[in-house]
């Protein structure tokens, strides 16, 4: 194998950085399916603490819709980026137990209190966002790809 | 330098190939990406994919895993550790063949930082 040239290492990195970039770039649906599920959110807890029965129905309606619709389109995805797991299971399940904890500290004790309902439902959605809007990992924790102009 | 410990000799003979080594770095960035996905990043046909993808498969760098969604069959491409491996040391290799002049080099991510100056040319 001959040495590479300086011209023939840049060029071939350069196209490498290219791709890897453009392959990374497919995997940011993460972000867009967490954000999507925080708004949900903010709705359906809007509408079980004030919505009443009625609220609470369409809640569970609108959820299940998300949920189904969310999958639908997150399985056709094509590329998963490291750390998608850990990232999903700590947005969800932080975003279990603050859902859980408003439902059964607020429908006991705040029931139709927006001063509670609107805060709460904020709060709830926060793990979602937050893991939605975090970086993402370059390289390995290395820097990030680039390649100089020549 | 002796010859027996150019860099050149760290080169992976696999990855050396540019259209692998695109191929490859894409896949260091992700944890797995459909093999259209992967098409699309190299800009290169099926065809062609296939083929490097046998070879790195053959190498012991990347899996590949099928599923199906909607009956419809997909192909997932991961670069398992030795890939990633190959590609640091490949990387390194370059880094250290064009050591003064590797800018590009070390910007890539898998490049090992910098940590002396540049030697004076002979």
């Amino acid at each position: 194998m001959d040495d590479p040239t300086r011209t023939e290492v840049e060029a071939a990195l350069a196209d490498a950085t290219t791709a890897r970039r453009a392959l990374a770039a497919r995997g940011n649906w993460l972000r867009t399916y967490l954000l999507v599920f925080a708004a949900g959110s903010v709705a359906v807890v809007l509408l079980i603490g004030l919505g009443g029965r009625r609220g609470a129905t369409i809640a569970m309606m609108l959820w299940l819709f998300l949920v189904a619709a969310m999958s639908w389109w997150g399985v056709r995805q094509q590329v998963i980026l490291r750390g998608h797991k850990r990232r999903s299971f700590l947005a969800f399940g932080g975003w279990g137990v603050l859902y859980g904890t408003t439902l059964l500290v607020g429908l006991y004790l705040f029931a139709d209190q927006p001063a509670f309902w609107v805060p709460a439902a904020v709060i709830t959605a926060a793990p979602l966002v937050l893991a939605a809007c975090w970086p993402t990992s370059r390289s390995d924790g290395r820097r990030p790809a680039s390649v100089p102009t020549a | 330098m002796s010859a027996e410990s150019h860099p050149r000799h760290r080169l992976d003979e696999v990855i050396h190939s540019p259209l692998r080594l695109s191929i490859v770095s894409a896949l260091s960035a992700v944890e797995k990406a459909e093999f259209r996905a992967v098409r699309d990043a190299v800009e290169i046909s099926d065809s062609l994919l296939s083929k490097q993808v046998a070879l790195l498969e053959q190498a012991g760098y990347i899996n590949v895993h099928k599923d199906r969604v909607d009956r419809r069959p997909r192909t997932w491409l991961t670069l398992n550790h030795a890939g990633r491996e190959a590609l640091a040391g490949h990387v390194s290799a370059l880094a250290d063949i064009t050591q003064g002049h590797g800018r590009a080099v070390a910007d890539h991510p898998d490049s090992p930082p910098r940590t002396r100056a540049p030697s004076a040319r002979a």
